[in-house]
């Protein structure tokens, strides 16, 4: 019965390899906003728009419209449309629509990803068809550190800066109260590129800054795993001083969600330095979220206090209804990245004055700080910014969230600090 | 003795019986619970336990099945010598790469690698997912799963997660049946993860046993050699599934609750064992006493009382016991002062009647001869004879009054109008005696009795009072009140006391201290009284006696019928 099972299983993968073969996917995008002309700079744009990654989806696409709007509203930028498709997070799809966004509908960059490993694909398949690929959402360092395509440029933080703060804020917060002895670190992450270079960057951050620490454990629950109980019981099962815990999304609401029950969060410290502070999970988990997680994100929908910053997530309120992760400013970035590429280098540059001026961007964001905007390195073709890390505390300002990250340790990238990478 | 011996054994028997009625069935229960404890243990820990192996070992079988399957599906695309060579990537064509990428979407396959056909390590897909150098590491993990090779799980290294190499060979008909070998990298943390269901329940933590003695936990965790397994299941050569009895059942807190359950009842058959012991000792002690009492009353000691036991099982026992004594000796008591009284009547009556007729036959003869004589000194003698024949009829009066004493003639009167009758007729020896004679009395006091008896018990005990008084200023007090249910008249003097030596003998007849007493007062008095169903008691000490009179209180006939 079961063979028979299985046979016809393959039976059916094998109709569908068949269909992918001779039907490539049709280019036609599901969703396209911007400029409707035939002069329109078009940018095609993958991310998740089901499953348990479809916020980052949807919330990218209202970012990526917020962008349009002040495009269209600024002389100096050119017509630009963007294509977005929904990747779900599988590198076989991401990969056969990024090239067929190139080779139907003449798209001249990429953007979006969410998933490391996907993206590693994409910017492969970008580096073959010679298009710009504009990372927003995918943090591995692995694209930048070194980097290995030109054609690559990401617009958010990557896990190696956030691991540098994380590190900075465990030498300040953590360590002074271990009285000389090294700190005991658990490490929990999805299995996948992505949980391996945080934890890569995290260790090396932490050698680089000399904390002395020791490793209890690591665990490598699979992507959208459902039942975290194991872990959480393994993790509590040895003394600890921090848990770090690199999920993201659906997966950390879980994490914490399971957690809650259990007396995890007494047993030791718990932080997400690249992740947890996303706004989307602190208003899934609303009351559930505990106080004092020391979590981090890419934006903070309540820092920095400035006008661009309130401005933008007042939009994005005022046409969701909600307020919006970080993959919303993500999206924006990358957009508003490519029109200031266009408009500084112009619309028919060639391929070497685009990277070029990709190289030597400077951009300002909703999550600069008042006197700083986030400039590309042109070594590594990594957007430096500023990471603040926060802790977890009751305040209903901003619902459904009831607890937002206060007490904030903010981090500086290195243009203004040659001794390291990151100062304080 | 041998009663007591008998009924230390009684008692000994109804301890034994008591406990064994008490303590089997506890037993019973006991040895009963545990071993359904045990069964209930058995059951769970074991039942269903090889049902869920087997459906784990299956789980195990169908997950390397299916990626086998997929190994299948990449055989039949991957028809090219091009591509198993050490740059075949670059060979690889689009739809190829597709096909690829479809096939490590899913979470538990990392990757794909190519060997040649001496299974050397050509490449992987996607790119940095194995190497030669994991390849290798891994040569000595091999196993053999159906008709593919199973190698790994590598290393634990806090690094990364461990992967298994699932490695087949193809046959490539299109190239003269050319032989490469193409691999799943598979993710082991799936294969760990696939005996979680034999935990869920809490009884047992399953682990994974793999090739080089090595033993993961289902989160991929490294064990420490030397722990102790309960059971282990093979999977594969050189894979298993190791199960550790969690304490939930064997030990703390459950198994504590065994142990604390089996105390209890021990403790419980312990604390029966002392009590129905000591109940036994203070039921022998307490018997012991009633018999040793009960002995003494046998042995004709009925003046001893029975000690009572009050607040003892016994209390009733030994109480009724001290009645009968009491009763007994009373019966026996009255038995012998009748008879006394009786002889002692007969005795008088005889004696009354031999000496009275003389007596009267002198007195007649010495009144006649007194009446003639004119000779004042023979007159004054004459007198003498006739006062002392008096005195001599007194005496034999007093006899006959104690020995057969007048039935009373019981009537109602009001008892201070009787006691200051008495006060008036002993007024004259009072005051020559300079005494004082005080009545203490309600007006309304009645008393059931005959009065004459009373007014001769008065006279006596006052004048017994004046008389031990040796010096001037007797006080005596005629005091009566009515108690709970007697009616008391108590005649207190303020004397030197009754010596106790003579108090025990006092209500003896003949018994006296006087040189010229009869030693019937007293005992006429107690006769008396008796006769009116009164009871006569003395207190006496160095200050003073009293004598106290008791009369139960006759209802009257008009509250009765009210």
């Amino acid at each position: 019965m079961q063979n028979k099972n299985i046979t016809l299983n393959l039976l059916a993968l094998k109709i569908y390899l068949l269909m992918l073969c001779f039907f490539p996917l049709s280019a036609s995008a599901e969703i396209r906003l911007g400029a409707n002309s035939d002069d329109a700079v078009k940018v095609g744009c993958l991310f998740p728009m089901t499953g348990r990654g479809g916020l980052y989806g949807h919330d990218s696409q209202i970012g990526i419209q917020i962008a349009l709007e002040k495009i269209a509203a600024t002389e100096r930028y050119p017509n630009i449309q963007v294509l977005i498709e929904d990747s779900r997070s599988k590198a076989s799809r991401a990969t056969r629509i990024a090239r067929a966004f190139v080779q139907e509908e003449g798209t001249r960059f990429l953007c979006g990803v969410v998933n490391s490993s996907v993206a590693l694909q994409v910017a492969q398949v970008a580096a073959q068809e010679e298009v710009f690929f504009i990372g927003t959402d995918h943090a591995s360092s692995r694209l930048t550190e070194p980097l290995a395509n030109p054609f690559y440029f990401r617009v958010s933080n990557n896990t190696k800066q956030s691991m540098l703060a994380g590190a900075n804020y465990i030498k300040e917060h953590l360590l002074p109260k271990k009285d000389g002895h090294p700190i005991r670190i658990s490490y929990i992450a999805p299995d996948y590129e992505y949980g391996y270079s945080v934890w890569q960057d995290f260790t090396g951050a932490l050698d680089e800054l000399q904390v002395p620490y020791q490793i209890v454990t690591t665990l490598w629950p699979r992507l959208f795993e459902p039942n975290y109980s194991p872990f959480i019981r393994a993790l509590m099962e040895q003394p600890t001083d921090l848990i770090v815990n690199s999920m993201w999304g659906g997966d950390l609401v879980a994490f914490i969600q399971q957690a809650q029950n259990t007396p995890l969060f007494n047993h030791s410290a718990f932080a997400n330095f690249d992740t947890g502070g996303n706004y989307e999970v602190l208003a899934a988990l609303g009351d559930d979220m505990p106080n004092g997680l020391i979590m981090s994100s890419r934006h903070h929908t309540n820092w920095p206090n400035t006008e661009l910053n309130h401005w933008f997530v007042n939009r994005f309120k005022s046409i969701s209804g909600r307020y919006p992760s970080y993959a919303a400013e993500g999206a924006y970035s990358g957009i508003m990245a490519i029109a200031e590429t266009l408009a500084i280098a112009g619309k028919s540059a060639d391929n070497p004055a685009i990277q070029k001026t990709l190289e030597q961007l400077v951009l300002h964001l909703p999550e600069d700080p008042i006197g700083y905007s986030s400039f590309m390195d042109e070594q590594t073709h990594q957007l430096q910014q500023v990471i603040t890390i926060g802790v977890t505390q009751p305040d209903p300002s901003q619902p459904p969230a009831m607890k937002l990250l206060s007490d904030w340790s903010v981090y500086y990238p290195s243009r203004f600090s040659p001794r390291s990478n990151i100062e304080h | 003795m041998s009663t007591n011996t008998q009924y230390k054994r009684l008692s000994n028997r109804y301890l034994v019986l008591s406990l064994v009625v008490a303590l089997v069935p506890l037993f019973i229960f006991t040895s009963l619970y545990d071993r359904y404890f045990d069964q209930l243990v058995s059951k769970i820990t074991d039942g269903r336990l090889n049902t869920q192996v087997a459906a784990v070992q299956n789980e195990f079988r169908v997950h390397l099945r299916e990626r086998l399957y997929q190994l299948d599906v990449l055989a039949d695309e991957l028809d090219s010598s091009e591509i198993f060579q050490k740059d075949g990537k670059h060979n690889l064509p689009d739809a190829l790469q597709a096909l690829l990428r479809l096939q490590t979407d899913p979470n538990n396959v990392y990757g794909i690698a190519f060997f040649d056909a001496s299974k050397r390590f050509l490449w992987s897909f996607p790119e940095h997912s194995y190497s030669e150098k994991r390849y290798l590491a891994v040569q000595t993990y091999q196993t053999q799963f159906e008709q593919a090779d199973l190698l790994g799980p590598e290393y634990f290294s806090f690094e990364r997660p461990a992967s298994v190499l699932l490695m087949k060979p193809i046959t490539r008909l299109s190239e003269n049946n050319t032989v490469s070998y193409l691999g799943l990298i598979l993710r082991f943390n799936s294969l760990a993860a696939i005996p979680k269901s034999l935990g869920t329940d809490g009884i047992f933590t399953p682990y994974i046993g793999v090739p080089g003695d090595r033993v993961f936990d289902i989160v991929g965790q490294p064990i420490q050699d030397g722990e102790h397994y309960d059971q282990s299941f093979n999977l594969y050569p050189n894979w298993s599934i190791k199960l550790k009895q969690n304490e939930v059942l064997t030990a703390a807190p459950s198994a504590t609750l065994r142990y604390w359950l089996i105390g209890l009842v021990l403790l419980t058959a312990a604390c029966l064992m002392i009590i129905h012991w000591f109940i036994s000792k203070r039921l022998n002690r307490q018997v012991d006493t009633l018999i040793e009492g009960i002995e003494r009353v046998a042995s004709g000691d009925l003046k001893s009382p029975v000690p009572p036991q009050p607040g003892t099982e016994v209390e009733r026992l030994t109480f009724a016991i001290e009645k009968m004594r009491s009763q007994l000796n009373q019966v026996i008591q009255s038995n012998v002062e009748m008879e006394r009284r009786a002889s002692l009547g007969n005795l008088a009556a005889g004696l009354a009647h031999d000496i009275r007729n003389p007596l009267n036959i002198v007195g007649i003869t010495t009144k006649a001869l007194l009446k003639r004589e004119h000779n004042d000194e023979n007159k004054e003698m004459l007198s003498m004879v006739v006062e002392e024949l008096g005195r001599v009829n007194g005496v034999i009066d007093n006899l006959l009054n104690f020995a057969r004493p007048t039935p009373p003639k019981q009537e109602m009167f009001l008892l201070v109008k009787e006691l200051h009758l008495v006060a008036n007729l002993l007024n004259a020896t009072v005051h020559k005696h300079k005494a004082s004679l005080t009545i203490e009395c309600e007006e309304t006091l009645e008393l059931f009795a005959d009065p004459s008896h009373l007014h001769q018990v008065l006279i006596n005990l006052v004048l017994n009072a004046i008389q031990s008084f040796n010096g001037i200023g007797c006080d005596v007090t005629i005091r009566a009140q009515r108690e709970t249910e007697h009616l008391v008249i108590k005649v207190t003097d303020n004397g030197p006391g009754i010596d106790p030596t003579h108090l025990e003998r006092i209500f003896e007849p003949f018994y006296t201290t006087k040189p010229t007493g009869t030693g019937l007062g007293l005992a006429i008095c107690q006769v008396l009284i008796q006769a009116n169903q009164g009871r006569i008691q003395i207190h006496s000490s160095p200050v003073g006696t009293t004598v106290v009179l008791q009369f139960p209180i006759h209802a009257k006939l008009d509250d009765t019928y009210e």
